[in-house]
C-alpha cells in the first residue's frame, strides 16, 4: 500500500520518478481510490466510473452525481438484499472509514465488483424470464426493507395514479391546441386521428387502477423498486442477472417493476403472449400475485405511455420528425395488431385460470 | 385613359380553412371548397386507387341581375386497399428506451410544452400517405371498380351566391384532392367555381370619354402586384379573386377628377407544395384602393359604379412569390336611366304582385277561423305566390339584362342624352304617423328591390 505521507518525505527528484499508480488513472481523483484498500494496478475509464484491477480481481468504481440521500439508501438497500441472500446485485466495499460511499466535491463515489459476465441480451426470451425471476427474489427479499421515511411534501412521488392522469391531461391539452389548426405533417395527423382512442384506453386503464386499489395505498405499504430495467444496467452472469446500478429506485407497487419489463421488452416480440406467460410464471416462483396486483398489472400495461413520450419527443424537437412518426406508426401497428391480442390472452389466462 | 398602377408587394395570410365547406365569394366569381374527412376503415389503408365523379349537379334557385344563388349536389367515388388483416413483423427501434424514459419523467414534472408558433415554423413536413390531385375535368364517373377495392362515397350538397352582373357560366368541379391523413381516415378536398363573364369587355367601354355631358367615364388600370406568402408554399394558383367594397367618392375640382376609394380583398386560391393533409388553401390581404378618374368635369356624385377585375398571368415566382398581372376595368356613370331600364318594369311587377297577394292573404284571414288554421293556409299561400314573383322576377331581369346590353354595346344611349331624364321613381316624403298602430309608410312608397317579400299581418282581438 503506497502512504501518502512517504512519498511527500522522499526528496523531488525521487518523487518524479516514482509518483504513485493512482494518479495514472484518467479523471479518478487520486484521493477517492486512497480511500479504499486496495492495491490497484491499472484502471480504465467506463460509462459510468471506472474499472479497476488489482492482482485478484477487478472493481467497479462508480461515480454518481445527484442527490446523496438516493444514493446511501441505493446501497443501503444493496447491502440489505445482500446479507438477505439476494445474488441480483454487486457486492459493495466499503472506505477505510466503514461508508458505503465517498463524497469529492459534487461527486460521490462507490466501489462494488466488477460484473463478470456478458451483456444483457433482450432478444433472447430466457434473459428474461432470468429477470423476472431475480425481480421476484429481490421483491422478496425486500420485503421487510426500511425505506427512509421522506422529507415533509416529498411524498407526492408515490401518487403514480395522480402522475399517469397529469400525462393524460398534458395530452388532451395537446389535442385541444391543434383543434382548428393546419395539421403540419404526420406526426400531428396520427395524434389527431389517434388521440380519442389513446385518451379513452389511458381513462380506463386507470379506472381500473383505481378499481384494484391502487390509490389506497399508503406511502407506508410502498415497495422499493428497481425503476431501472435498461438493457445497459442488466449483466448475464453465471449466477444469473445482475442488476447493476440501483440509484433509480422508486416507491411504489412491486408490480410496477414487473410492468416495466413486460413493456420494455414484449414489444420486441410482437407481444408474444406466450412470453409474457412465461415471465409472470417465472415471477410467481418466489411471490404469487394476488388479484389486486393481476387487475393492476394488465391496468398498467395496457396505459398509453409510448404515446405520451413520442409526443414528448415530437414537442420538444430532440427526435428527428420522419423518424419519430415511423416510431409512433409502428407504435399504433403494434397496439392493433400484437398488443390488445396479447393483454387479452393475458387476461383471461391470470383471471380466468386458463393456463393452456 | 390607361393608368398603369406600380407594382407592389403583398403580403398573403393564410386563412384558417373549415370543413365541410368554405366558400370564397369574390367580385363576379365564388369558389365553394367542399371538404371531407372520415374514418373509413377500422384497419389502416394501404393505397388509394382511384377517385371517380358519380354526381355533380345544380339549380339556380334565385336569379337577379346582380346576383344568383346556386343550390347543387356532389358525390365523389374513391376506391382504396385496406392492409392485410395479419401484419408482418413489426420493426421497432429499442422501445425499453421510451418505456424506461416515461418511468423516468412521471415525477420530474417535466411536462409537454406546447409552442405552437415554433411547432409551425420548423415541422412542416412532406406527408409519407398515399394522396391523389387531379383535375376537375378529368374527372368521369365510373362504372366499376376492381374487386379487391374498397369503395368509399362522399356526397354533400353545396350551395353558394354569385355576385355581378354579366353572363353567368357553369359551375366547374376545377380541382380534386384525396389524401390520406392517418392509418385509417381519408380527406377529400374539392374545389367549385361559379363565375360571371363579361364578353368583350372593352367593347363595352365608351370609347374616349368624359368630357363634360357625357354620361359614363371609365378607366382601365394595369395592376402588377407581388404576392408573398409567408407559412406556406405555392404549388399551383388556381384563383386569384378579388371584392372590393366600402366605395368612398370625393371630387377634385382643381384637376377634374373623381376619386374613388375602397376596401380591396385579394384572395389566392391555391394548391399547397408541402402535400399530406388540406392542401386546398385560401390566402388573403385586405387593403384599401385608390381610383382616380381623370377628365371628370363636372362635380356629379356618380349614380352608378361598375367595376370589373380581368385576370391577365400569374406566375409563381419561388413557392413563396406570385407574381400577378391583371386589368381592372372601371366605369361611373352619372345618370341612374340605365339601371331604371332594367329595374322599372321588374319593380312593377314586383308591386302589382305585392298588393295582389294582400288582398288574398287579407280575404283568408277573414275567412280563416282558427289562427292555426289561417297560419297554415297562408304559408302555402306565401310560398306559390314567392315562387311566382321569382319567375316573373327571373323573367323580367333576362329582358332588362338584354336592354342593358343592347345599350351598352351600341352605345347610342350615352351619346344622346345629354340632359338629365325624368326619373321614372321617386320617394316620396314619409307619412305623419297619426295613431299608434296606423301603418305610416305606405308599402309602394317603399323602394325595395328586394326579390323576397313577406307579408306580416298582426292580428289584434
Amino acid at each position: 500500500m503506497w502512504e501518502m505521507g512517504m512519498f511527500y518525505h522522499r526528496p523531488y527528484f525521487m518523487r518524479n520518478q516514482e509518483s504513485p499508480k493512482t494518479m495514472q488513472i484518467e479523471g479518478l481523483p487520486p484521493e477517492v481510490l486512497r480511500s479504499y484498500n486496495l492495491e490497484i494496478e491499472t484502471g480504465q475509464k467506463t460509462k459510468y466510473g471506472w474499472r479497476l484491477k488489482d492482482e485478484q480481481q477487478s472493481y467497479g468504481l462508480w461515480e454518481y452525481t445527484g442527490d446523496g440521500k438516493i444514493l446511501d439508501t441505493a446501497l443501503q438497500w444493496q447491502n440489505y438484499t445482500r446479507e438477505q441472500g439476494f445474488t441480483g446485485f454487486l457486492p459493495l466495499y466499503q472506505t477505510k472509514e466503514g461508508k458505503n460511499y465517498l463524497k469529492r466535491g459534487k461527486n460521490y463515489y462507490y466501489l462494488t465488483d466488477w460484473p463478470n459476465g456478458s451483456s444483457f441480451e433482450p432478444y433472447k426470451s430466457d434473459h428474461l424470464s432470468e429477470v423476472a425471476k431475480k425481480l421476484s427474489e429481490l421483491h422478496f427479499y425486500s420485503k421487510s426493507f426500511k425505506i427512509p421515511v421522506p422529507q415533509q411534501g416529498a411524498e407526492l412521488e408515490f401518487f403514480w395514479l395522480k402522475a399517469k392522469q397529469q400525462k393524460l391531461t398534458e395530452l388532451l391539452a395537446y389535442y385541444q391546441s391543434l383543434k382548428g389548426k393546419r395539421l403540419t405533417n404526420d406526426y400531428e395527423r396520427l395524434y389527431v386521428e389517434n388521440f380519442g382512442e389513446f385518451y379513452n384506453r389511458g381513462q380506463e386503464a386507470l379506472q381500473k387502477m383505481v378499481l384494484a386499489g391502487f390509490e389506497r395505498e399508503s406511502p407506508a405499504e410502498a415497495h422499493i423498486l428497481v425503476g431501472n430495467l435498461c438493457e445497459e444496467n442488466l449483466c448475464k452472469t453465471a449466477a444469473g442477472i445482475v442488476i447493476l446500478n440501483t440509484t433509480h429506485w422508486q416507491k411504489g407497487a412491486k408490480i410496477l417493476d414487473l410492468t416495466l419489463l413486460l413493456s420494455m421488452y414484449l414489444p420486441l416480440k410482437q407481444w408474444e403472449w406466450e412470453l409474457g406467460r412465461e415471465i409472470l410464471v417465472k415471477y410467481q416462483q418466489k411471490i404469487s400475485l394476488c388479484t389486486k396486483e393481476k387487475l393492476l398489472l394488465l391496468a398498467q400495461l395496457s396505459f398509453p405511455r409510448r404515446f405520451w413520450v413520442y409526443t414528448y419527443q415530437y414537442l420538444h424537437g430532440k427526435e428527428d420528425i420522419f423518424q419519430l412518426t415511423e416510431k409512433f406508426k409502428q407504435y399504433l401497428y403494434e397496439m392493433i395488431y400484437c398488443q390488445n391480442k396479447c393483454l387479452k390472452k393475458l387476461e383471461k389466462w391470470l383471471l380466468g385460470g386458463n393456463t393452456k | 385613359m390607361i393608368n398603369i398602377g406600380n407594382e407592389q408587394s403583398s403580403v398573403l395570410i393564410a386563412e384558417s380553412y373549415c370543413y365541410p365547406w368554405q366558400v370564397l365569394e369574390a367580385d363576379n366569381e365564388t369558389w365553394i371548397i367542399m371538404r371531407w374527412k372520415e374514418r373509413i376503415s377500422s384497419t389502416p389503408l394501404s393505397k388509394i386507387c382511384s377517385v371517380s365523379l358519380s354526381d355533380f349537379s345544380w339549380n339556380r334557385d334565385y336569379n337577379s341581375q346582380e346576383k344568383r344563388f346556386y343550390c347543387g349536389e356532389i358525390a365523389l367515388e374513391v376506391s382504396y386497399q385496406e392492409m392485410a388483416p395479419n401484419l408482418p413483423k413489426i420493426e421497432m427501434d429499442k422501445p425499453w428506451q421510451e418505456e424506461y424514459l416515461f418511468r423516468k419523467l412521471l415525477f420530474t414534472g417535466q411536462g409537454l410544452t406546447i409552442d405552437a408558433s415554433n411547432r409551425k415554423k420548423t415541422r412542416l413536413c412532406e406527408t409519407a400517405f398515399a394522396e391523389l390531385l387531379l383535375e376537375g375535368e378529368e374527372l368521369k364517373g365510373q362504372d366499376s371498380f376492381a374487386e379487391e377495392n374498397k369503395v368509399c362515397k362522399f356526397t354533400a350538397p353545396w350551395r353558394g351566391w354569385l355576385k355581378g352582373s354579366g353572363d353567368d357560366e357553369k359551375p366547374l368541379l376545377k380541382k380534386v384532392h384525396v389524401a390520406q391523413i392517418g392509418l385509417y381516415t381519408l380527406m377529400v378536398e374539392a374545389v367549385i367555381k361559379l363565375e360571371t363573364r363579361k364578353s368583350n369587355i372593352a367593347n363595352s367601354l365608351s370609347g374616349v370619354n368624359g368630357v363634360n355631358g357625357d354620361t359614363k367615364v371609365y378607366t382601365v388600370l394595369s395592376e402588377e402586384t407581388m404576392f408573398k406568402l409567408i407559412d406556406d408554399s405555392v404549388l399551383e394558383v388556381i384563383g386569384i379573386p378579388v371584392e372590393r367594397a366600402f366605395w368612398r367618392y370625393s371630387y377634385d375640382a382643381k384637376d377634374e377628377k373623381l376619386v374613388l376609394e375602397n376596401i380591396k380583398k385579394t384572395s389566392l386560391l391555391y394548391i399547397s407544395a408541402v402535400t399530406g393533409g388540406e392542401r386546398i388553401l385560401i390566402a388573403s390581404v385586405l387593403g384599401s384602393e385608390l381610383i382616380t378618374m381623370k377628365n371628370y368635369c363636372e362635380a356629379r356624385y356618380p349614380a352608378a359604379l361598375e367595376i370589373w377585375q380581368e385576370q391577365g398571368a400569374q406566375a409563381v415566382v419561388d413557392e413563396k412569390s406570385i407574381f400577378y398581372m391583371g386589368k381592372v376595368f372601371c366605369q361611373v356613370y352619372f345618370e341612374t336611366v340605365y339601371l331604371q331600364a332594367d329595374q322599372s318594369v321588374h319593380e312593377q311587377e314586383l308591386a302589382k304582385a305585392d298588393k295582389h297577394a294582400l288582398e288574398k292573404t287579407f280575404e283568408k284571414n277573414q275567412e280563416a277561423e282558427s289562427e292555426q288554421e289561417y297560419m297554415h293556409e297562408y304559408e302555402q299561400k306565401n310560398g306559390s305566390y314567392e315562387q311566382e314573383s321569382e319567375e316573373q322576377y327571373t323573367k323580367e331581369s333576362e329582358q332588362g339584362k338584354e336592354k342593358k346590353e343592347g345599350i351598352v354595346s351600341t352605345g347610342t344611349f350615352q351619346e344622346e342624352s345629354t340632359t338629365l331624364p325624368e326619373p321614372v321613381e321617386t320617394m316620396s316624403a314619409p307619412v305623419q304617423r297619426t295613431r299608434p298602430g296606423e301603418k305610416w309608410l305606405k308599402k309602394q312608397d317603399g323602394k325595395s328591390k328586394c326579390a323576397f317579400k313577406a307579408v306580416m299581418i298582426i292580428k289584434v282581438k
